[in-house]
């Protein structure tokens, strides 16, 4: 059986960590095609085989150095990342105790949150209100 | 049998809309009255017709100086005009080389961008014309041309 396992990525200082197994590609410096009349944390969209994969990103500032490309439930998304640490076992990710359910431990003693994609799905289709 | 788009400019992308829709193309020199109410839109004066527009020009932070270009077209609730920063031309899509938006970007422009084709690295947004006002922006339209 295979070990859990995370891509750990950072935007704007916060880490971000997702399983491995929704990981499609890891893009270094993404062509973003741009959109006008969208939500703001909607960046565009990058172009791959299978079509237009919308590209999200997290944080206003973020550099869009590298695009996480993954599948998700609801689909292909991309979300754009300042840095890729790379791709990290469970066992090496510190889980506090603490942990919420928005985190999967620490790295480096710096925590590792879970993105809420979801939730940026629905802020962007305006289903919900940007917190 | 393919679409016919008109192709026109407005800050940094390029935009396709249906040429059967387009009712006239100026370039507005000195229009006699121009008005905005919120949200970019607005009312323009030519000659003795009160024209509602949308300007996509300032909606898009253009920087382009010049004089605008107003495309006059049927909007489900009345002629609209567009102001948009230039004229590119007309088009002849297939309609299998549109490629539609993934749903989550349909939605969040709130139905106005359906898809996009591709001219060699040049990205066309096919716009639906009949949204790119809505209903909230037609009632403040509705208010300047009344007073």
């Amino acid at each position: 059986m295979s070990e859990e396992k995370y891509i750990v990525f950072s935007v704007k200082n916060k880490l971000f960590g997702i399983d491995t197994m929704m990981l499609i590609n890891v893009v270094n410096t993404p062509e973003v095609v741009r959109l006008p009349f969208v939500h703001s944390e909607l960046k565009g969209v990058m172009l791959v085989d299978t079509g237009p994969v919308p590209v999200f990103s997290f944080a206003d500032g973020a550099s869009g150095k590298f695009a996480v490309l993954v599948d998700s439930q609801w689909g292909l998304l991309g979300i754009l990342a300042d840095d890729v640490f790379g791709i990290i076992d469970k066992e090496s990710l510190k889980i506090s105790e603490d942990a919420g359910s928005d985190s999967i431990g620490e790295l480096s003693g710096r925590r590792v949150f879970r993105p809420d994609l979801k939730g940026v799905l629905d802020t962007v289709a305006g289903t919900r209100e940007k917190n | 049998m393919g679409e016919r788009l008109l192709i026109f400019g407005a800050g940094d992308y390029l935009f396709g809309l249906k040429l059967d829709t387009v009712l006239r193309v100026d370039t507005i020199e000195a229009p006699d009255e121009i008005k905005y109410g919120d949200r970019y839109c607005g009312t323009v004066k030519i000659s003795n017709s009160t024209i509602p527009f949308v300007d996509l020009r300032k909606k898009l932070n253009s920087h382009l100086a010049g004089k605008p270009v107003l495309i006059r077209y049927e909007h489900p609730y009345c002629t609209l005009g567009i102001l948009s920063d230039n004229l590119s031309g007309i088009q002849e899509i297939e309609k299998e080389s549109l490629i539609p938006f993934p749903e989550i970007v349909v939605k969040s422009s709130r139905d106005i961008l359906q898809g996009f084709f591709l001219k060699g690295r040049q990205v066309i947004l096919f716009v639906n014309g009949g949204k790119l006002i809505s209903m909230d922006d037609m009632k403040i339209i509705e208010k300047m041309t009344v007073v």
